[in-house]
């Protein structure tokens, strides 16, 4: 079995896979980028890419000044770094053979930034529905990510079994959590790798108790004519590459307009 | 100074528009909006807007009125305003694009000035109408609008 075939086993009995990147140059500019827009806003002197990254909490103040400079370098990240291509690229392999030649992909990854002891981590939570069922999600932690300062998932088999239990009791928030213990798993993503899964898997993160900062981009792929849920294509989707023969049937249908 | 003709959407809900957003904008904050994105282009808007409620989009008297107000464009709150049931309404960007006039998507953060720039919009647009036509169903809409999360 070829390591391509193993993956996509993988990611079918699982939901998720950990992956190294293809392209490691892109991830590498990349990151580059993210560290050099944060630490411009942060009008702080950069240094070596790792270290400045798992250090950024020593320049931050509160919760809300790391959620505003969160927010301020998103739309940076998107367009200046053209993010959504970047990692596409990245992961080029593994992503067409999942979703295929002819791709939709988030405009704007999102950013997280999990410092040491961060109060608000992020709950557990599934994407689809309210997305599509047909996408993948890509986590891809800029840092070394182990223990709490990565993330947990619940694979098919757990996701299936926490929604059974909690639609047969949906009250019981103690079974609940005991059901989560066991099953959820902390993922240790290196960087250079990134996870993907599917956007029906639970999800979520705990308090980050390590001593570095969580630095991760979140970003999703579908097929063009994939089913879509229920945002608003418009504002969360761009037409990321077609394969020739969508490109002739579009115009087909646009010289129909015109 | 070019002059654009504003279309505001009226959403068929109010509250929860889509998910995560809480309530619809309200005419105010759309036109504040327009405004805002018109003085950007290096225009302004003229002073009554048209408006295009959710599902039925604009009809064919938005030409007649882009030409009698000597509109340089039309600027519209969110692609949602040309969506007439489940399908975008392709022919009307293409002609407001056609007749000479500028459009504006504020919501999408797009301008269509070039005709590249209309088949590239054209494109996506028609992306959505094929998949939202074969996603018609009232079986799959129950699907995506329920919730499972905790």
């Amino acid at each position: 079995m070829t390591d391509s075939q193993k993956f996509l086993r993988d990611f079918e009995k699982f939901g998720y896979c950990i992956v190294p990147a293809d392209d490691r140059a892109e991830l590498d500019q990349l990151r580059s980028d993210v560290r050099d827009v944060l630490y411009d806003q942060l009008k702080v002197k950069s240094g070596d890419v790792q270290n400045d990254l798992d250090q950024i909490h020593r320049h931050c103040g509160d919760s809300a000044e790391i959620d505003r400079l969160r927010l301020a370098i998103t739309p940076i990240i998107a367009e200046k770094s053209m993010a959504n291509r970047r990692i596409f690229a990245a992961f080029r392999s593994k992503l067409t053979s999942l979703v295929g030649q002819d791709v939709l992909a988030q405009r704007v990854p999102n950013v997280v930034l999990q410092p040491p002891n961060h109060p608000t981590p992020t709950e557990l939570h599934r994407d689809a529905p309210a997305n599509s069922p047909y996408e993948v999600v890509v986590w891809l932690p800029l840092v070394d990510c182990h223990d709490s300062k990565s993330m947990y998932i619940l694979n098919r088999e757990s996701t299936r079994t926490a929604l059974d239990l909690y639609r047969l009791n949906p009250n019981d928030a103690e079974a609940f959590e005991g059901l989560l213990d066991a099953r959820a798993e902390l993922v240790n993503v290196p960087y250079g790798s990134a996870l993907l899964f599917w956007s029906a898997l639970f999800h979520g993160s705990q308090i980050n108790t390590e001593s570095e900062t969580r630095v991760s981009l979140n970003t999703r792929y579908k097929h063009l004519f994939a089913p879509l849920g229920m945002k608003d294509p418009f504002r969360y989707f761009e037409m990321l590459q077609t394969t020739e023969l969508t490109r002739l049937g579009l115009s087909f249908q646009r010289n129909e307009d015109m | 100074m070019k002059t654009f003709l504003p279309v505001l959407l009226e959403y068929e809900n109010k509250v929860n528009p889509e998910p995560g957003v809480p309530r619809a904008p309200t005419f105010g904050e759309q036109a504040a909006a327009l405004e805002r994105m018109a003085e950007r282009l290096g225009g302004m808007l003229i002073p009554v807007p048209y408006v295009a409620r959710q599902g039925q989009g604009v009809s064919d008297d938005v030409h007649s009125t882009l030409e009698s107000e000597k509109c340089d464009g039309i600027l519209l709150f969110a692609m949602e305003a040309i969506r007439k049931g489940t399908q975008l309404d392709t022919k009307c960007v293409a002609r407001l694009h056609q007749d000479g006039y500028e459009v504006g998507l504020l919501i999408e953060d797009k301008v269509v000035r070039s005709l590249s720039e209309l088949e590239e919009l054209l494109d996506f647009l028609h992306v959505i109408n094929a998949v939202r036509d074969r996603d018609a169903s009232p079986s799959w809409a129950e699907v995506v609008s329920t919730e499972h999360s905790r």
